[in-house]
């Protein structure tokens, strides 16, 4: 049973200062109250009320209403003040804190910084600091973020110490995300927190807000990365390069790799006879897999076309394709060269078992008398370019999510001070 | 959950990747184009008297 807080006890008095009914919602612990209509901070201890600072002011915009209450991982909060700090002198380092309170667990702070939402409490124990800029917490290492000295800008509602505007105090944040190590020292006094990064959807939904949030500007300081571990990832990777591996090497040792065709061939000009030629009695046996195509032609500073056409006897089921050899050479200013090849390889894809024949067309360019060229076909013949493009597929992912994570933790980091 | 997102989808797309990398290799899929067609008898019965629709060359 998760314990939930008890009805609350409350007490009303009137402002001194305006008169407005204010409610203290946790009498005898709340040491300051600051009025919700005038802002005025009035003792709360003090049978009267006395007032310790009075303003009159407009009360400034919050998110969570005082009195509000809503159950954040597991424990029911009341909302019993807020507090807007920001660093001295730099209003653009400002934030607010809400003050949670639950009987049995005590004073909680929600702390919300450029629309990002933290859920900070006590520390249990003193951080140890592992190194300079590093401090061990909870079973981890928190580095070093920020530091500043921060000042209270404002405050409405109840709290358990005596608080004024103005009040200031040295603070360092260490982060793990998504966990924030604050240390606040006042005098010879030091604080330590230990605050959860919250998705602003839990908060809302926590306190049944209808409002809309404030806007997300930049990284928060404990925001966790969306890009997750990048260790789990690339281990990933490893085991896949493996296991392709493993195909691979099991496919090239497993591949028939059979010779099941081969012949010679002369082509002459001026016999037409010789202008189409036949591989006949192709009989490609087992599974449906490639064939390969192994033409090589006596060129030389020159070119030929094959057009092929491999037909099934009995079905009729054809494959045609074309493809060219063609190799050059020379020397130009002293240096050899070369371009093309004598050969050229064919892979026809999933060819299924059958018995075929191969029609060879060659095409030479004008002029040409006479071309020798030779035909080997192969079956099933392991491949390892397909390796390689996987091996390249299954790296892309994690590079990009790599490049997006060191792109996020960049701009994280731009606002530390370390 | 939500930052192992990436992580998740990449076990999927890996494993599916190394799927069909051992279809490519058992069934020897290839990039190579080939047009297909079903020939008659009569071409069949007569190899001779086929013709490749393919006629590039320079």
């Amino acid at each position: 049973m998760k314990p939930r807080a008890p009805k609350p006890v409350t007490r009303t008095f009137q402002c001194p200062a305006c008169g407005y009914t204010l409610e203290l919602r946790a009498p005898g612990q709340a040491k300051t109250i600051a009025c919700q209509a005038c802002t005025s901070i009035l003792d709360a201890d003090d049978p009267q009320h006395k007032i310790v600072t009075e303003y009159r002011e407009k009360v400034q915009k919050q998110d969570i209403p005082l009195g509000q209450r809503g159950t954040l991982r597991g424990i029911e909060y009341e909302c019993l003040g807020v507090m807007f700090r920001q660093i001295v002198n730099a209003p653009q380092y400002a934030w607010k804190e809400y003050l949670l309170w639950n009987p049995y667990h005590g004073y909680h702070w929600l702390v919300e910084s450029t629309g990002h939402w933290s859920l900070v409490k006590p520390c249990l124990g003193l951080p140890l600091m592992a190194e300079k800029q590093v401090a061990h917490y909870d079973g981890k290492l928190h580095t070093a973020y920020q530091k500043g000295r921060a000042e209270v800008t404002y405050v409405l509602g109840e709290f358990p110490w005596e608080v004024r505007r103005g009040d200031t105090v040295a603070t360092l944040d260490y982060i793990a995300p998504p966990h924030v190590l604050s240390k606040e020292r006042d005098g010879g006094e030091v604080n330590w927190s230990y605050g959860e990064y919250l998705e602003r959807g839990e908060v809302w939904k926590a306190f049944g807000l209808t409002t809309t949030p404030p806007p997300v500007q930049g990284i928060g300081a404990a925001q966790p990365s969306p890009y997750g571990p990048m260790g789990s990832m690339a281990r990933a990777f490893v085991v896949f390069a493996v296991l392709a591996l493993v195909i691979q090497v099991l496919s090239m040792a497993l591949a028939r790799n059979e010779k099941v065709a081969a012949d010679s061939f002369t082509y002459r000009a001026t016999d037409r006879t010789t202008h189409v030629r036949i591989l006949p009695d192709i009989v490609l046996e087992g599974r449906t897999s490639n064939l390969l195509i192994d033409v090589r032609p006596k060129i030389d500073n020159s070119w030929v076309y094959f057009n092929y056409g491999l037909v099934e006897t009995s079905t009729g089921q054809t494959f045609q394709l074309g493809r060219e050899v063609s190799y050059y050479h020379g020397v130009d200013d002293g240096e050899r060269w070369s371009e093309g090849k004598r050969y050229d390889k064919a892979y026809l894809p999933m060819v299924p078992p059958g018995t075929y024949y191969l029609n060879i067309e060659p095409q030479v360019p004008p002029g040409t008398e006479v071309l020798d060229y030779t035909v080997t076909l192969r079956r099933d013949v392991p491949r390892v370019g397909f390796f390689f493009l996987l091996l390249f597929f299954l790296a892309l992912p994690p590079v990009i999510v790599f490049a997006r994570q060191q792109t996020f933790e960049h701009q994280r980091w731009i606002e530390s001070d370390f | 959950m939500k930052k192992k997102v990436f992580y998740y989808l990449y076990l999927v797309l890996g494993t599916a990747s190394l799927v069909a990398f051992s279809g490519i290799h058992y069934y020897g899929w290839g990039l190579t184009s080939t047009e297909k067609l079903t020939v008659p008898k009569t071409v069949r019965d007569n190899p001779s008297s086929y013709r490749s629709h393919y006629h590039g060359g320079k």
